[in-house]
């Protein structure tokens, strides 16, 4: 009796410890490499070693996504199987808190051996050291599909040193598809034609507001809403476009511009107190957290709402669209594009914004795990692993005759669309563009009314930016911090003061205190770098 | 039991050391059970308590996340520097330190409260009716208290909101009031705790020794009297305990909670210590001055703990230790 107690007591003792190791660093990579060179050793020598992959991964994309079992995950097992790989990828929506995530990772010693971030995060990673120099691995031999997606010359401006390849481009979209969003139902009931500049708009926003467009005999309905987050004055408000702000940066007269921190922004600013006044603006538009104003849009509380880059807000055949959501409420609700000023340009094209980048630890440890890991990402670039990763399984979720892909809508939607949208966690590396590849997608979902709707989201007026170019803050400047001042002077200006008219005093403590002089004259320098022939004047 | 045990067991005789020593073994092998369920506990707090300490380390770094603890290089004091230095370091301090002064006020005398009036309701289903009803909260996360409180307050589609505005009485925007930030996060914290807080005084009650009423009714003591001279003074060790450690923990202020109901025009009077270690920490990754402001935090948080533990000796409590 007292040995069985003895011997249990040990056996206790023994489990804690076993437990205790178990939080020891992972170490499973190289265990699976050497059970499996005995499995495969013999009859097939070509085989490279088994090996463990760690992916992080991220784009808008992921909201409500989630990853089938190992079972129906064909692309996993297609992976798996063609570079002998056990791959483990982790997904999240993009932003904030997806590096947070990162970041913790990071912090806890266990980086992905292949992860995704956004540019100014990267930047941060790269200062640090925790992403690899890719110089040996990634070149036009190594990766020739990936440069089907981005040019050579491209990725070399997108370096933070010239010379120094630690960054690759997440491939992207180039054209954009920001869109403001009207309700032509509501036009048409209160007799109004489609805004063209910003008085017809604002005239439109205020029958919305004051006309019971909903006809339910209550005044609580709004002309316009965004989401602020808590934090900032969102571009969704077109008094940014209506004073001559396109997007986020653009160069005018020689000069660089930053939107955001012109002088002009005082403008912007009247004018959203003014609209803000007239009682057109929904009061929760600066607590609002993304997409609250689209669910509001949704539940017909609001009449015009703006998407920098969702197509799928007016479209028939996405189920969970602003259109279908808000038909379920009311059946006449009609959501359509308009772009509802009169200025020439609408918006810019899109610029490389995420990074694809190798953790410094695999490429000094285990540099074949970077090779795997870019061998699997150019794969995922090229037809094959494109089809696969968009459309399914050929001949069961899509037919494909010379350069024409048609899905097959029943198995699409029950396989794929259905069972979690789990496609697009592998989707991420190459957008939905198959025209890149020479390719059409034959999709019969898409009626005659959203191919029309596409149409005119893709034909608003857009123009590059800037050349093609990462722009980085001097040393020690942290431009989130910049941003974060700046967004505090517009809130206070448009919900304190009321006013406009403190922006001038505002803006030169964000340009002396805050370093915003300090920040765009660097940036001004870096662009001239680039544009050999023609020089910018400095920033004032 | 297991006291008495020992103290028998341990006899205080020096000329009898060898004994003793064989006796300490004896009363070792003999409680053997319950030190071994010791072990789990000392083990969890070895390992996520005490372990983690040696990270502290970074504080005194420029930490890297590649070069890790051996790696990085040693800066002396200049992330608390960095600390001191910085133009939002006093009003940090200052918002931390009054949401969690508002807090501890705020939250202890409700507890109490309600510890003491479920101790006199008579029907058992009721008691238990309205401590279920009043735990729930405590098990719902910020993001929902957050969610219920936007849908009553916020300024446009709030049901509070609503009503005021359609009384005629103006349009209301509480969420992003200064003045109002910081009573929301108490009345929030306390609609969310209390019952969970009640629970610690409602076992403290049950614990009185029931002759002490019989003896007071007996001296002639109505329902208040035996409030005030055997319900209170018998709660009031737990009282003490749950201050002392409260005041501990005086610069967290409750980061999920403060997170959660943070934006940019309440930053003057919410930003708290443990937000701006999240921004520094985790999306700058500036670990070294996030670890230097957490070695701050904890030594604040110890010196505050023994103070209040000797003032509680002083006036006559037990205190903690």
């Amino acid at each position: 009796m007292q040995k069985k107690k003895k011997k249990a007591v040990w056996l206790g003792i023994a489990a804690l410890m076993l437990l205790a190791a178990c939080s020891n660093g992972n170490t499973g990579g190289e265990k699976s490499a050497e059970g499996n060179a005995g499995e495969t050793g013999g009859n097939e020598p070509a085989k490279p070693a088994k090996l463990e992959l760690n992916w992080s991964v991220a784009n808008n994309m992921l909201a409500n996504v989630t990853l089938p079992s190992a079972d129906q995950d064909f692309v996993k097992r297609a992976i798996e199987e063609k570079f002998n790989v056990d791959l483990k990828i982790d997904y999240m929506v993009f932003g904030e808190e997806y590096h947070a995530k990162l970041n913790a990772a990071l912090a806890g010693g266990s980086a992905p051996d292949l992860f995704i971030a956004g540019g100014a995060e990267s930047q941060k990673y790269i200062d640090d050291g925790i992403a690899a120099n890719l110089s040996a691995f990634f070149t036009e031999t190594t990766l020739p599909h990936y440069f089907k997606w981005v040019s050579k010359q491209e990725l070399d401006a997108y370096q933070l040193k010239q010379g120094e390849f630690t960054r690759a481009i997440l491939p992207f979209q180039r054209n954009t598809y920001a869109s403001w969003y009207i309700r032509q139902d509501w036009l048409d009931k209160l007799q109004l034609k489609p805004p063209t500049n910003y008085e017809e708009l604002t005239n439109v926003l205020t029958q919305f507001t004051k006309g019971d467009p909903d006809g339910n005999g209550k005044a609580d309905t709004y002309g316009f809403t965004a989401a602020g987050n808590g934090l900032s004055l969102p571009f969704d408000f077109p008094q940014w476009l209506n004073n001559g702000f396109v997007a986020d940066f653009m160069i005018v007269d020689d000069a660089y511009v930053d939107n955001r921190t012109d002088l002009k922004v005082e403008g912007v600013l009247d004018q959203v107190v003014d609209w803000i006044d007239k009682g057109i603006v929904d009061p929760d538009w600066f607590l609002n957290k993304p997409p609250a104003h689209h669910d509001k849009a949704a539940q017909g509380k609001v009449g015009m709402i703006f998407s920098p880059g969702d197509k799928t807000v007016a479209l028939d055949s996405v189920a969970t669209s602003v259109q279908n959501r808000a038909k379920a409420l009311d059946p006449n609700a009609d959501w359509k594009p308009i772009y509802p000023l009169d200025k020439p340009i609408m918006w810019k094209y899109n610029v490389p914004e995420s990074s694809i980048l190798v953790s410094t630890a695999a490429a000094e440890k285990q540099p074949e795990k970077v090779k795997r890991s870019l061998e699997i990402v150019d794969w995922l670039t090229s037809e094959e692993g494109f089809l696969l990763t968009h459309y399914g399984q050929e001949g069961k979720h899509y037919t494909k005759d010379g350069n024409k892909v048609t899905l097959n809508v029943e198995a699409f939607e029950a396989d794929i669309a259905k069972a979690g949208n789990w496609l697009n966690v592998y989707g991420v590396f190459t957008p939905d563009e198959p025209q890149v590849l020479g390719m059409e997608l034959i999709d019969s979902r898409i009626s005659e009314h959203d191919r029309a709707i596409l149409k005119t989201i893709e034909g608003f007026p857009k123009h590059n930016a800037l050349p093609p170019v990462s722009l980085v803050p001097p040393e020690g400047i942290n431009i989130g911090d910049f941003r974060k001042e700046m967004s505090k002077f517009h809130v206070k200006a448009i919900l304190d003061d009321k006013s406009g008219k403190n922006w001038p005093q505002y803006r030169e403590e964000l340009m002396t205190k805050y370093k915003g002089r300090d920040i765009f004259t660097e940036y001004t320098k870096q662009l001239n770098a680039v544009l050999k022939d023609k020089q910018l004047r400095a920033f004032e | 039991m297991a006291m008495a045990e020992q103290a028998v067991s341990t006899p205080r005789n020096p000329a009898a050391s060898r004994t003793g020593k064989a006796a300490g073994w004896r009363t070792f092998y003999r409680n053997r059970w319950f030190y071994l369920m010791m072990v789990p506990g000392l083990a969890y707090y070895a390992l996520f308590h005490y372990a983690p300490m040696a990270g502290t380390l970074i504080a005194f770094q420029d930490f890297n996340l590649m070069k890790g603890i051996w790696g990085s290089p040693w800066v002396g004091w200049d992330n608390f520097r960095i600390i001191f230095d910085n133009p939002e370091f006093w009003p940090l301090i200052r918002n931390t330190l009054l949401i969690s002064l508002y807090k501890i006020v705020g939250n202890l005398i409700p507890d109490v409260l309600l510890a003491l009036m479920l101790n006199e309701v008579r029907h058992r289903w009721f008691k238990s009716l309205v401590q279920t009803i009043t735990y729930g909260p405590y098990f719902l996360s910020w993001v929902i208290v957050y969610g219920l409180v936007f849908s009553f307050l916020s300024p446009g589609s709030g049901l509070i909101s609503t009503f005021v505005r359609d009384a005629g009485w103006g349009q209301i925007d509480l969420m992003t009031n200064q003045d109002f930030f910081r009573p929301m996060l108490v009345l929030t914290e306390i609609w969310k705790t209390t019952g969970f807080g009640a629970i610690i005084y409602l076992a403290a009650l049950a614990s009185i020794n029931q002759e002490l009423y019989e003896a007071a009714v007996v001296d002639g003591a109505g329902r208040w009297r035996q409030l005030w001279h055997v319900t209170l003074p018998g709660i009031r060790d737990v009282f003490v305990l749950m201050l002392i450690l409260k005041v501990g923990g005086i610069l967290d202020a409750g980061f999920d909670q403060v997170f959660i109901f943070l934006n940019a025009r309440v930053y003057e009077v919410g930003d708290i210590v443990d937000t701006w270690v999240y921004r520094y920490g985790f999306e700058r990754l500036e670990f070294g001055v996030a670890a230097a402001m957490g070695v701050f935090k904890s030594v604040v948080g110890l010196i505050f703990v023994l103070g209040a533990n000797k003032l509680a000796k002083k006036v006559g409590g037990n205190g903690l230790w």
